[in-house]
């Protein structure tokens, strides 16, 4: 807290009266906040905005990638499927290679061959031969009705061979193949063998590969002919859309909120050389995981630039404010420097009007009191009376004081010439010190000088310069009582074009609200002893007039300190 | 010596003026500059003394004036604005600050005739 205390800016606690009934308010608290708010808005919102769009990029990017895999494994299954039912044709095939018609009329026949074949893995559940009538003989693994659900009109009869979904005895999806055989009698008979369905379910079950829930097989109609575990038993219609290609995918959304996720990917695509399609289900399970990665990822990026973002932007608008604080207040001293000089300008030439008018009368009193006085020195008459003489010479000495005080009205009103010679300071510090060396040791006021080696020669006038310092001195030294400190300190400005001298006495220091009078002519606390109050204002015009400043720091009781800015060298074109 | 003044502030010149003449100088005092020209031109003087700062014509004005009619005449300026003290700005001309010390005066102008 120490040291978050430490690192508030100067701005955090000003406060200022402001226009209205509001009285004093933090204004650069309410600025920064504002700055901050805006600032924080325009950097923020883009950032959002543009994480949204790359979240919302990578899930569309992520879903068709998800699709076409749902159709690569879609027309993949189909293939599969095809040779499931071109296997159990091969069969066929092989037998009618092997055996004449009339064998496969007979029932007992085809009953040894189907029991050989289901040995070698080919599950036909019956064999018949079809007639153009239904079903000339056939037996069958199972129950002997199997193969009387074909429908002989659905056969191509100009293609050799066939596959067909046919509905089984107890309503049970099935398949058929079929292959034509060449009789003397040209008759259109068919070696037909229904697929086994316990082998077909096992089959399609297989192909549940990854992330596959569900297979199925469809009519082109869209009706199911296998059961499927979304969209039901065989026999119902699902939603099939119509696609002019051979293989595609789709989302399907809301299946069964219950049992599945809010949506599930569907590949479709047909068999070839059938009337039927080859249908499967997706999880997004994998579209699932990618995107909780991607959503993490893009948290941590997002906190992360959000974070910097806000200390960047924090500083920057706290730094900048403090800046705006920092100038206002350059501003406001220079404003109120300005406004000190112009006022002493002011007072300056008033105060050089009153002389002058004041000049005139003191001239003419002064010179009728001489001629008064020239009454007693040159005439026999008027030497008797001794009382008079006293009296005008006191007349006349009055005049001369009040003369002093125009003609120093006069010289802080006017710029004199001013004669520059290069000087060294530590030569003036000390003649003026030899000046006040008396009045010091008399109130066993200790001086110390400071003056460091590296201040150069500087060009000024010597003259004033003096004067200026002897009116600091005696006023440090009139200001302490016995046993005080007065310390002469010189050092070189930090623009390197300027000395800073520093008068500091440990004297009673100057009030509070006079601090704001003491460059003001006739201002003075020592009128009882005879003080004019020119000292300081007087010292003030001669600073300016040499390009220097003068300023102070004092408080009442502890001491004051006067410090004097001098350039280098005048620049005697300004 | 023979002394003209020359001052808008009559209370003070001529008091000045008796002053001198209380000291065996001849003085003669006027008010504005086109006298002081007339005077110049009927009399010899040794030394005219200006005010700067008059009405109408000004001081230094009226010194070159007289200068023209008679060359001869020591001109001492007065000002009211200044340090006290002299400044000599030619060699002929002599500047004195108000108030106006009498003996002051009488001297430099002692030293201006005796050159």
């Amino acid at each position: 807290m120490k040291f978050l205390k430490k690192r508030v800016p100067e701005f955090w606690h000003h406060k200022e009266r402001v226009a209205g009934e509001k009285g004093q308010q933090y204004i650069f608290r309410s600025k920064w906040l504002i700055l901050l708010m805006v600032t924080l808005c325009l950097t923020l919102i883009p950032l959002g905005l543009s994480t949204l769009f790359f979240y919302e990029n990578n899930k569309k990017e992520t879903i068709t990638d998800l699709l076409s895999e749902t159709a690569v494994l879609a027309r993949g299954g189909a293939v599969d499927v095809k040779v499931f039912f071109d296997k159990h044709l091969s069969t066929l095939r092989i037998l009618r290679s092997q055996f004449k018609d009339d064998h496969f009329k007979n029932k007992d026949f085809l009953k040894r061959v189907l029991k050989e074949i289901r040995k070698n893995d080919i599950n036909f559940s019956s064999l018949s031969i079809l007639g153009e009538k239904g079903c000339v003989v056939s037996c069958c693994n199972g129950r002997i009705d199997d193969c009387l659900g074909i429908d002989v009109n659905r056969i191509d009869t100009a293609k050799e061979s066939f596959v067909l979904e046919i509905s089984l005895a107890r309503g049970i999806p099935g398949f058929v193949c079929g292959l034509k055989l060449e009789t003397r009698k040209k008759e259109n008979l068919y070696l037909v063998g229904v697929i086994d369905n316990f082998s077909t379910e096992k089959f399609l079950s297989k192909l549940k590969l990854k992330d596959v829930i569900d297979t199925f097989v469809l009519d082109n109609d869209g009706k199911l002919i296998t059961e499927s575990s979304i969209f039901g038993s065989s026999g119902k219609k699902v939603f099939f859309p119509k696609s002019k290609n051979e293989s595609y995918s789709r989302i399907l959304f809301n299946p069964n909120p219950e049992k599945y996720e809010q949506f599930l990917f569907y590949g479709i695509s047909k068999i070839a050389d059938t009337d039927m399609n080859f249908g499967i289900l997706m999880s997004n399970q994998s579209y699932r995981i990618f995107m909780k990665r991607i959503k993490s990822h893009i948290l941590i990026m997002v906190f992360l630039s959000a974070l910097f973002a806000f200390i960047a932007v924090f500083l920057l608008v706290t730094w900048m404010i403090d800046m705006i604080y920092r100038a206002d207040k350059i501003r406001q001293v220079y404003l109120t420097k300005a406004a000190r000089s112009s006022k002493m300008a002011s007072i300056g030439q008033l105060a050089a009007g009153v002389a002058h008018e004041i000049n005139n009368p003191l001239a003419i009193i002064n010179e009728k009191a001489g001629l008064l006085k020239d009454f007693f020195t040159f005439l026999d008459e008027y030497q008797d009376d001794g009382r008079l003489l006293p009296i005008v010479n006191s007349i006349t000495a009055a005049v001369e004081r009040a003369g002093t005080i125009t003609h120093r009205l006069l010289g802080f009103a006017r710029e004199t010439d001013i004669s520059v010679q290069k000087i060294n300071i530590k030569n003036t510090i000390q003649e003026v010190l030899g000046f006040v060396h008396k009045e010091a040791e008399y109130k066993s006021i200790k001086t110390k000088v400071d003056i460091r080696s590296t201040i150069p020669e500087i060009k000024t006038d010597n003259g004033k310069l003096q004067q200026i310092l002897i009116n600091l001195v005696n006023n440090a030294i009139a200001a302490m009582d016995e046993d005080g400190i007065l310390e002469l300190k010189v050092l070189n400005n930090s623009d390197d074009k300027s000395i800073e001298i520093y008068v500091k006495d440990n004297g009673c220091g100057i009030s509070a609200s006079n601090q704001k009078k003491i460059f003001e002519p006739f201002f003075t606390t020592k009128s009882e002893i005879g003080g004019t109050g020119l000292g300081l204002s007087l010292t003030y015009g001669l600073i300016r007039d040499l390009h220097g400043t003068l300023e102070f720091d004092s408080s009442a009781g502890v001491g004051t300190t006067f410090i004097i800015t001098l350039p280098y060298k005048i620049d005697e074109e300004e | 010596m023979k002394v003209l003044l020359v001052d808008d502030e009559k209370e003070l010149i001529s008091t000045i003026a008796e002053r001198l003449s209380f000291r065996k100088i001849e003085t003669h005092w006027v008010t504005e500059g086109n006298k002081a020209l007339e005077m110049v031109r009927e009399e010899n003087y040794d030394v005219a003394v200006l005010d700067i700062k008059m009405p109408g014509i000004s001081g230094l004005e009226l010194g070159e004036k007289i200068s023209e009619i008679s060359p001869e005449i020591k001109i001492i300026y007065c000002t009211g604005q200044g340090e006290t003290g002299v400044k000599n700005v030619s060699e002929k001309d002599t500047f004195l600050s108000k108030p106006i010390d009498l003996n002051l005066l009488i001297e430099k102008m002692n030293q201006m005739v005796g050159e």
